[in-house]
């Protein structure tokens, strides 16, 4: 089963983490990165599966693929800026963390703005004002 | 599921860690820190090529162009 591997890499990488602590606190922090990535990077085929089937039943009941592909977008940068804040506060830098994270913020705001001027046009026309 | 660049890269902070000990000892603290160094960087390359594969198949999978 998949998540026994993952369990297994997750135990391994931490038991070296702290290990190594103790000696070399820069070593312990790359093993924890490159245990990260190695997670995520195995749970890829899943991922791309999912967004694969949330497309495919988009365009079966007609939604408009362009949010589907705002909303991928949005998990993506989302998922791309927690792992780096969470990087950084694994090494204390607790101050960067908050700088990565409001840039997420910022991205999937500018990136969202395009929908709710979509939405408000459809308010606008549903409610009939002017 | 490639474990063993976990295992690489505990590997050479061990080692590091030891050879930083040992040169201690014998006094040397400034080729200790060159050891050091070299350990880091050697382990910083594996992780920019994890992360440079990483952010490919982020890119690909959530079609962030």
């Amino acid at each position: 089963m998949f998540v026994f591997k993952t369990i297994a890499l997750a135990i391994i990488a931490t038991v070296f983490c702290v290990l190594i602590k103790s000696y070399k606190p820069e070593m312990a922090l790359q093993i924890s990165i490159a245990a990260g990535i190695l997670i995520i990077l195995s749970a890829i085929e899943q991922i791309t599966g999912i967004s694969k089937a949330i497309s495919k039943m988009a365009e079966e009941y007609g939604i408009n693929i362009t949010y589907i592909t705002v909303i991928l977008k949005a998990i993506g940068i989302a998922y791309l800026t927690q792992f780096a804040a969470q990087i950084c506060k694994d090494a204390g830098e607790t101050a960067i963390a908050g700088k990565v994270e409001l840039i997420g913020r910022v991205l999937i705001l500018a990136m969202a703005l395009p929908l709710v001027t979509v939405l408000l046009k459809m308010i606008q026309s549903i409610v009939g004002t002017g | 599921m490639d474990i063993d660049l976990v295992f690489k890269i505990a590997g050479i902070g061990i080692l590091v860690a030891v050879i930083t000990q040992l040169l201690k000892q014998t006094g040397r603290d400034d080729i200790a820190m060159i050891a050091a160094i070299a350990g880091l960087v050697i382990a910083l390359m594996m992780i920019t090529n994890l992360i440079a594969d990483l952010f490919d198949s982020v890119r690909r999978v959530f079609e962030l162009h």
